[in-house]
């Protein structure tokens, strides 16, 4: 009987005891000015023309000197 | 591709502060912080000028290359934005940046630094654009409903002027001819002082 428990413990708990105390060793290597973050859907907007355009078009109506 | 620039005719700017009260309203910035300020130089002597200052959303932006977190990224017409998401509010950003842009709400009673704050040219951040997120953090993205920064719109004066930047200097070159003199905001004078 103790048997078949030290060897359930050493087979199944202790590999998921010692699995919690595992660290990721994924890490994010800096490099200045690159960003890696979620990306923004207004970069994608900003590439377009109409949405240049449309900014264009709202400093001539609203920023030029009358 | 327009780039996105900010410009301040000191000849103008009668220092209202309407700019930076339009920005704070516009985007509920939190207390003590302020994206824009106006500066005023020789303040109440003859000839004093003042000048509305933000983040200028520089093309090779020195917050960029300093930020540990890499916490910033710009638009494709070089609006520079950041993720306060991934900032740790170390400072370095504000030590890097020659115009003071970016600031830190206080977030504890013993004044911890809080993410950091900036002006976004009303752009936003990296969520969703319009979602009630992003407006949290950021405030409202103008740009991406197709007007420009609130600040420059507002301006009674006409002095702030925000977008492209080409076209800013057409309106700014135009004013010059006008005025019929030569600006005093550059040349010389102001590089080296009268001799």
């Amino acid at each position: 009987m103790f048997k078949k428990l030290s060897v359930l413990i050493s087979v199944v708990i202790l590999p998921v005891l010692l699995g919690g105390c595992y660290e990721g060793i994924g890490f994010t290597i800096h490099s200045p000015g690159n960003y890696k973050g979620p990306t923004d859907p207004l970069v994608a907007v900003s590439k377009t023309s109409e949405h240049q355009q449309r900014l264009l078009k709202r400093l001539q109506a609203v920023q030029m000197d009358r | 591709m327009a780039r996105m620039k900010f410009l301040c005719d000191a000849e103008r700017c009668i220092e209202c502060n309407g700019c930076v009260t339009a920005c704070k309203n516009e985007h509920e910035v939190p207390w003590g912080v302020n994206r824009r300020r106006v500066v005023t130089l020789n303040d109440g002597e003859p000839g004093e000028k003042s000048i509305s200052v933000a983040c200028m959303h520089c093309t090779d932006a020195p917050c960029m290359a300093v930020c540990p977190t890499d916490v910033f990224y710009t638009t494709a017409d070089g609006i520079v934005l950041h993720d306060k998401d991934k900032c740790i509010g170390c400072g370095y950003c504000l030590y890097a940046c020659p115009f003071g842009a970016p600031q830190y709400p206080q977030e504890s009673a013993f004044g911890a630094r809080g993410k950091m704050d900036k002006c976004t040219y009303c752009a936003g951040g990296p969520e969703e654009d319009h979602s009630a997120a992003e407006h949290e953090k950021y405030g409202r993205n103008r740009i991406a409903e197709g007007k420009l920064p609130m600040c420059a719109e507002m301006c009674s004066t006409k002095a702030l002027l925000a977008g492209d930047g080409d076209v800013v200097s057409d309106i700014y070159r135009e004013r010059v001819l006008k005025r019929s003199g030569r600006p005093q905001t550059w040349g010389w004078d102001k590089a080296y002082g009268k001799s």
